[in-house]
């Protein structure tokens, strides 16, 4: 085995040595934060699936108006002119009362009910659609049909999606900034762990470097202590979130029953556990890093 | 092997330890450094050693000028030397066999080899069957052989070894020395510092004398 690899096996045996030296210790810090790390993954997780959500969901709103039920033929005219010249429309369907009538019945399978009813309650309709997915078409609408003699009533159907789209960008900068938060959490918890160690090993340290150990060599196995808390916490922050997963499941199916929604929490693919992983382990071979270069420094060994 | 040109060391204290000694040692030598308590033996090893640098003058180790280093550098440097400690350095928190395979450890040897090297190192000490002995377990004259074990552990040409026989009774004192002998038969260019002039072996090396920081003539 070369000479090179020699020394990296060295370092990491050495590293997991010391952490199993103390085991308390040790598993405190990594359970710390492996919770840590859960919490933004399991935001993470909810998230995605609020996206899919939402991405099953009509992209734009709507706006519905209702009509007066005797209305003339020349203010349905002026509507449909006035409602052609909005800016920022993307589609305008005009229901009439018997083709929504038909879909009711259809809906509701029972065609008795329209041969109950003697005449049709329901209103002619307009669904209109705007371009863009925001809330501002609604109020300039609205000024601009405020005129048309013809409406009866104005429903905006795009509060709620848009409502949802801004809950999930919250969600997802809040997910972002705790993200960072507890990352930054990751490199401190594991500084100092490892700034413990390195001050139980400074009579070590002295000795090797008095001896001819490069500052690398001195650095490796704690490096290896930082990377190998960090990978250990993701991993069981991982499993952290697994559990919760399937503790929730069956909670989150039956509420979207209740909305006939399709949303679900899926397990995140492999390929992201391992990434999450690597990232924790990242992060904690950061923390050591600048534990190792201050206290080497701070203490000034030859 | 060794060349002080004109060095002195003063202390961030003010104090003047060494005041402008040159002097060679060559290869193969063994050199006794005496002196009073406080002449500057342990300076002049930490100089070479490049634990300490000096204030003024050239200090060489071949043909590399020690008292210029660099701060990376050292560890490389000093990888040709065995240092044995007046105060030990010994680690108390793992056995003797541990202790000399340090030393091996950081000079990169297989885990294999580092072993038997160390048993080696041990076993030239006579230290072999306290292998497992915690530090504090051993003698004082002990601790002080295993220290040298732990520094000719990677046979290293030059032996650097400060008051190895400190607080230890004549015949404690008398086999050190004869081990240092051997090594110096060996190849092994050694110096030894001691104020006790009785430790030398007479007639077995060069005896430099060191006296309020100057090389007595
Ligand atoms: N780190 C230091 N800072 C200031 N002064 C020092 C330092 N180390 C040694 N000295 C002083 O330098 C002088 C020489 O010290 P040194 O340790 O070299 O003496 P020594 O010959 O080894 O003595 P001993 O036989 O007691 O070990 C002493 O007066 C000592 O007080
Ligand atoms: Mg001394």
């Amino acid at each position: 085995m070369n000479n090179w690899l020699m020394q990296h096996r060295h370092a990491l045996t050495l590293a997991i040595h010391r952490l199993a030296s103390t085991p308390l210790t040790s598993l405190l810090a990594i359970f710390s934060l492996a919770i840590t790390l859960s919490l933004p993954a399991g935001m993470a997780v909810g998230l995605q699936a609020l996206r899919f959500e939402l991405a099953g969901l009509p992209q734009q709103g709507s706006m519905t108006l209702y009509l007066h039920r005797h209305t003339s033929q020349a203010d349905l005219d002026q509507l449909a002119h006035d409602i052609h010249s909005l800016p920022g429309l993307a589609g305008a369907r005009f229901i009439s009362r018997t083709e929504a009538l038909a879909t009711l019945t259809r809906h509701l399978g029972d065609a008795s009910l329209a041969r109950e009813l003697r005449d049709n309650p329901l209103p002619d309709t307009w669904v209109l659609t705007p371009s863009q997915l925001d809330s501002s078409f609604a109020s300039q609408w609205r000024a601009r049909l405020a005129q048309d003699k013809a409406i009866d009533q104005i429903q905006d159907n795009g509060h709620w999606i848009e409502r949802l789209h801004a809950l999930y960008r919250l969600g997802l900068r809040l997910t972002i900034l705790l993200a960072i938060l507890l990352a930054l959490a990751i490199v401190t918890v594991t500084g100092n762990t490892t700034r413990i160690q390195l001050v139980m090993r400074l009579p070590e340290i002295e000795v090797s470097r008095l001896i001819g150990a490069t500052d690398q060599f001195i650095q490796r196995p704690f490096l290896y202590l930082g990377l190998v808390q960090g990978l250990l916490a993701g991993g069981i922050a991982w499993l952290i979130l697994v559990t919760g997963i399937l503790l929730l499941f069956p909670y989150v199916a039956s509420v979207a029953h209740l909305y006939h929604s399709e949303i679900a929490l899926a397990f995140p693919p492999l390929r992201q556990a391992l990434a999450f992983c690597g990232l924790s382990g990242l992060l904690g071979m950061l923390g050591a890093w600048i534990a190792v270069r201050h206290t080497l420094l701070v203490n000034r060994l030859q | 092997m060794i060349r002080l040109e004109e060095i002195s060391k003063r202390y961030p204290g003010g104090h003047e330890a060494l005041t402008d000694i040159s002097l060679e040692i060559s290869a193969g030598e063994l050199v006794y450094l005496t002196g009073h308590s406080g002449a500057g033996k342990s300076t002049l090893l930490k100089l070479i050693a490049a634990i300490e640098r000096p204030s003024t003058g050239a200090l060489w180790f071949h043909e590399q000028n020690i008292s210029r280093i660099q701060r990376r550098s050292i560890p490389w440097l000093r990888r040709n030397f065995g240092l044995i400690f007046q105060d030990h350095k010994l680690l108390f928190d793992r056995n003797a066999i541990h202790n000399v395979l340090l030393p091996l450890e950081i000079a990169g040897f297989s885990r294999h080899d580092a072993f038997a090297r160390a048993r080696a190192a041990l076993d030239k000490v006579g230290l072999l069957p306290r292998e497992r002995a915690l530090p504090v377990t051993l003698s004082g004259g002990e601790q002080q052989l295993l220290c040298i074990a732990r520094a000719i552990a990677t046979h290293p040409p030059l032996l650097l070894a400060d008051e190895p026989t400190g607080n230890l009774d004549s015949e404690a004192t008398a086999s050190i020395m004869r081990i240092f002998r051997e090594f110096n038969r060996t190849g092994t260019t050694v110096i030894v510092s001691s104020h006790d002039p009785a430790a030398i072996l007479p007639g077995t090396g060069r005896v430099i004398q060191l006296d309020h920081g100057r090389v007595l003539p």
